[in-house]
């Protein structure tokens, strides 16, 4: 499938070419990159039970990203459809900490199944992230314009921060970090064709957008090994989860492995509402304990709808940007070990809301010339036709608020850049993330983050199982 | 009294010459629409009459002369014709003026002062003070030409709004500017750090090639892009600025988390990117003219810093073959530039001071929550906002603002098109003399391998791309 695709992006490279007319003299080009080490220390008892008592190093990485953006130069004037772009992102890396502690030794090496990585995958990274091409077609005024993105590449939906009401495009990359880094490496890119298409509007509307998706080749979420294995160095919460192995089941034949989507959206006097719909696979696994008779356990990923919206609109008196989102799942799986299946999951309609408000303060006195921007969230979900207390096995709360807030500014012109992201679950768990950023010159940068989960070690938060995994990121690099 | 003169340069006239000048006026209008034409196939331009005239008289009253230098030794003798923050850096040995000369006419052409002359009386100003027609009480689509070319600058109440809506409206004739600049981060030890970013703006009135569909009634586009560093490459805004006087819509898209964010409208007083800048102080005011009031507070002479190439002759904007205006010009360098000058490494290498003669306005934000107390401007007609002293809330002085201003010749093969002054700059230089701690803005020449000359009526700006999710496939 793989080589079937980069077939097609090399076709439609040269398509590209071809629409480059003979005026293009000269492309344009960006380079830009980033090397940089990390230490992730982590306390195993967790800062809850005595703050650095138990720690551990689990990552030593380095790491060494390069973009490179081409654009062709149209010194004659640009065609009114042509090749607008080129991107591409590399990624490398290597993790000492797998060849320096012993017990890290055990873990698996490559796994012979699709999508199960294995120490030899920990512990180094080769990876095209990104290798997308934009061609544009415009009318001759310029206000109806189309753009077909085609190539491995990352679409994120909706307005939410950490929660993923209608963010379901992507599976997320998290075999190594979960807590650290920037949102994006968080993300698995999936190759895909997008097209977007930009009209004027009519009466109240001032413009309109639509996004088409077509996803010919999915992915679930990344984990590090799934397995007995699975106990470090980035197992986290999820250490020990499964006694067995566990096998990924992904449809991969025709257009059984194939998703879609499509976003409209429009402009209202300056504020912005979107209306979402994906049809796809759960990309997080679902086990499947019906298979234990074999040996190991199945990571299914059952197929599901995504219907939602998102809006913001701005608030002069106030001064505060207000957004939201809302959505439905269907046929979500949940762990439910009385399940009639008999596979250790059910089914169920899940509905997600989530209303913000963005808000900056300036003239604080805490000492920095620069505002203090703050987020503040407030999240709700529900299962469908879910009893919690009917199974011991059904450990996912029927209903659920979680809260976050986040604060952000910066001192000594910007180059000292601290962050503060609290997250409280009423399910029973705290998540505290502080990062404090050094970057003085532009190029060389210094980050220390925490994160550390404080709450009720039995509660049936999604957090809970990180109470024992507070963790000290230390990072330097140098990007240019 | 202002007015803007069809004769040629503006007129900086005495409040009671008002009568005389108009009479004067009106007597050359009908010539010069003939002379216009004319000017139209000549390639050549109008100069203004008696700008030398008015040059010599400004060195007489100021008590200056081409190539005298004010220094440390010296500084008293620029004490009234700098502004204090500048006068405090000369006698600190961290500025040395350069008196120079212009050697051509820093105005707008005749064409320009022909359309102004024809908006006498068609316009007025709303209880927003935003401008509307004085016929329909509607919003203005387009317009060309100065917006209140005759302002009673000693008795009009809202002279000072009407002469800062005439400067940024000018700024649409450039059309939609193209151009890269970079924000450079200046201690007293030098370079700290540096942003390259994409400029883009796209106006609707004074537009050369006329009036485009402006449906949402809008006054101003803009997008915004960082190239570099890395860490903020890709980081992307779009600012879209209505002719009513509802707040800016501001969408920024995120490359980390790869989506478009709706930021507030109202921010305008906060630092842009840690730096010294915020946002309402690019290119000297950038902010919504009806946020702040404006009142004139006097005229006087004043030495304006130019470099020195700007001072001998305008910049050519040639056109190219896709049909934008590009310019080619050198940078404006900084004192972190020239190693072992004398001056602070913010302040301007190879730059001259010219007299001028300004109008010194007061600017205080209604917001009550704007970082800035008031901000004192000195704004020529012809060469827009040149400095500005800006001051606490509680009244202290805070910051120092230079702004040098560029002059344009457009040129299509050679002919001669039109004339540009208060469209675009050369820099400037904001200095926090707090903590003695500058941001430069360098808009011209050669910085780091990237090139800053703006292109004017670029083609390759359209409509379609003033739209959030165009932020999306802009940056990556």
């Amino acid at each position: 499938m793989m080589k079937g695709l980069i077939k097609i992006l090399a076709l439609l490279a040269a398509v590209g070419i071809c629409l480059c007319p003979a005026s293009v003299l000269a492309f344009k080009t960006q380079f830009h990159g980033y090397a940089e080490s990390r230490v992730v220390l982590r306390d195993t008892s967790g800062f809850q039970y005595g703050l650095a008592d138990d720690m551990e190093g689990v990552q030593w990485m380095q790491e060494l990203q390069l973009d490179l953006e081409v654009k062709p130069d149209y010194p004659s004037g640009q065609p009114m459809v042509r090749f607008e772009k080129a991107f591409f992102r590399y990624r490398g890396a290597y993790d000492a900490i797998l060849d320096l502690r012993d017990e890290y030794k055990n873990i698996r090496e490559k796994s012979p199944a699709d999508y199960e990585l294995g120490r030899d995958d920990l512990k180094l990274e080769n990876d095209l992230r990104e290798c997308f091409a934009d061609f544009v077609a415009e009318n001759k005024f310029g206000d109806v314009r189309a753009n077909l993105r085609i190539g491995r590449q990352i679409v994120q939906w909706g307005e939410a921060d950490v929660f993923n009401l209608v963010n379901v495009v992507n599976p997320f990359d998290l075999w190594n970090k979960a807590n650290f880094s920037s949102p994006e490496d968080l993300v698995s890119p999936l190759w895909m064709g997008r097209f977007d298409v930009n009209v004027p509007g009519i009466g109240i509307f001032d413009s309109f957008n639509l996004q088409l998706l077509a996803i010919p080749d999915i992915r679930p979420h990344v984990f590090a090994p799934l397995d007995g294995t699975y106990a470090a160095p980035y197992a986290g919460g999820f250490a020990g989860l499964a006694p067995l192995p566990v096998k990924e089941n992904v449809k991969s034949s025709s257009f059984d492995n194939s998703e879609f989507g499509a976003r409209l959206g429009t402009m209202i006097g300056g504020s912005a509402l979107f209306l979402y719909y994906f049809e796809g696979y759960n990309d997080a696994p679902a086990l499947d304990f019906s298979t234990a008779a074999l040996g190991y356990f199945t990571a299914d990923h059952p197929k599901t709808r995504t219907i939602g919206y998102s809006f913001n609109k701005f608030f002069d008196r106030g001064n505060f940007v207000f957004r939201g989102e809302g959505s439905v799942t269907q046929d979500r799986p949940f762990a439910d070990l009385a399940a009639t299946s008999g596979k250790g999951y059910a089914l169920h309609d899940f509905y997600q809301v989530l209303f913000a408000i963005d808000k900056s303060f300036s003239n604080l006195p805490i000492g920095t010339g620069s505002a203090l921007t703050t987020a503040w969230q407030i999240y709700y979900n529900k299962v469908d036709d879910w009893d919690e207390n009917i199974a011991v096995a059904r450990t996912t709360p029927e209903e659920d608020i979680r809260a976050t807030m986040v604060l952000a500014t910066d001192y000594m012109h910007g180059t000292l850049a601290p962050t503060v992201v609290l997250l409280w679950d009423d399910a029973g768990a705290w998540l505290t993330q502080l990062s404090l950023n050094y970057c003085p010159d532009g190029h060389w940068y210094f980050n220390v983050t925490q994160s550390s989960v404080y709450g009720d070690p039995n509660g049936n938060s999604d957090y809970t199982a990180n109470i024992t995994g507070s963790e000290v990121q230390l990072k330097c690099g140098y990007r240019w | 009294m202002y007015e803007r003169d069809a004769t040629g340069p503006i007129s900086m006239n005495n409040y009671s010459t008002k009568g005389k000048r108009m009479k004067k006026n009106r007597l050359f209008i009908g010539v010069l629409i003939v002379a216009a034409l004319v000017v139209g196939f000549a390639g050549t331009s109008l100069a203004g009459e008696n700008w030398k005239e008015e040059q010599v008289q400004m060195f007489a009253e100021i008590g200056m002369k081409p190539g005298d230098v004010i220094d440390s030794s010296n500084w008293q003798k620029a004490e009234k014709v700098l502004p204090s923050g500048v006068i405090e850096w000369v006698k600190r040995g961290e500025e040395v003026i350069t008196i120079g000369e212009l050697k051509y006419d820093f105005a707008p052409d005749a064409e320009w002062k022909i359309a102004s002359a024809k908006n006498e009386g068609k316009y007025t100003l709303d209880d927003k003070k935003e401008v509307i027609e004085k016929s329909t009480g509607k919003y203005p689509l387009y317009l060309y030409g100065d917006v209140f070319p005759t302002i009673d600058m000693k008795n009009d109440p809202d002279a000072g709004i009407k002469f800062v809506h005439n400067i940024i409206a000018a700024r649409g004739r450039l059309g939609n500017l193209n151009t890269y600049v970079t924000t450079e981060w200046v201690g007293a030890d030098g370079l700290e750090r540096m942003a390259v970013s994409n400029y883009i703006d796209s106006y609707f009135w004074n537009r050369p090639d006329g009036e485009i569909p402006n449906r949402k009634e809008y006054n101003q586009q803009s997008l915004y892009k960082f190239v570099e560093p890395y860490d903020i490459s890709g980081l992307a805004s779009l600012t879209i600025r209505s002719l009513s006087p509802e707040p800016d819509q501001v969408y920024s898209y995120i490359p980390s988390i790869r989506r478009v964010k709706k930021l507030s409208g109202a921010n305008r007083s906060d630092p842009y990117a840690g730096s010294d800048f915020v946002v309402d102080d690019s290119f000297g005011w950038a902010g919504k003219n009806g946020s702040m009031k404006w009142s004139v507070l006097n005229e006087m002479v004043v030495l304006v810093q130019l470099p020195d190439w700007q001072a001998e002759k305008p910049i050519e904007a040639v056109k190219q073959a896709d049909g934008a205006f590009e310019t080619n010009s050198p940078k404006f360098l900084s004192g972190y530039e020239a190693p072992g000058g004398k001056m602070s490494a913010w302040n301007k290498v190879g730059a001259v001071w010219v007299p001028r003669k300004v109008f010194v306005v007061e600017a205080i934000a209604l917001d009550p929550y704007y970082s800035y107390g008031k901000s004192i401007y000195h704004i020529d007609p012809d060469m827009g906002f040149v400095h500005k002293a800006i001051y606490d809330r509680a009244g202290e002085y805070w910051k120092t603002m230079i702004i040098s201003p560029s002059c344009f010749d457009w040129k299509d093969g050679g002919k001669f098109v039109r004339r540009t002054t208060t469209g675009y700059v050369t820099g400037y230089v904001v200095v926090d003399e707090k903590t003695h701690h500058a941001s430069v803005c360098a808009c011209t020449g050669m910085n780091k391998n990237v090139s800053l000359n703006p292109k004017f009526m670029d083609p390759t700006i359209k409509q379609g791309m003033f739209d959030h999710n165009y932020l999306n496939t802009w940056s990556r």
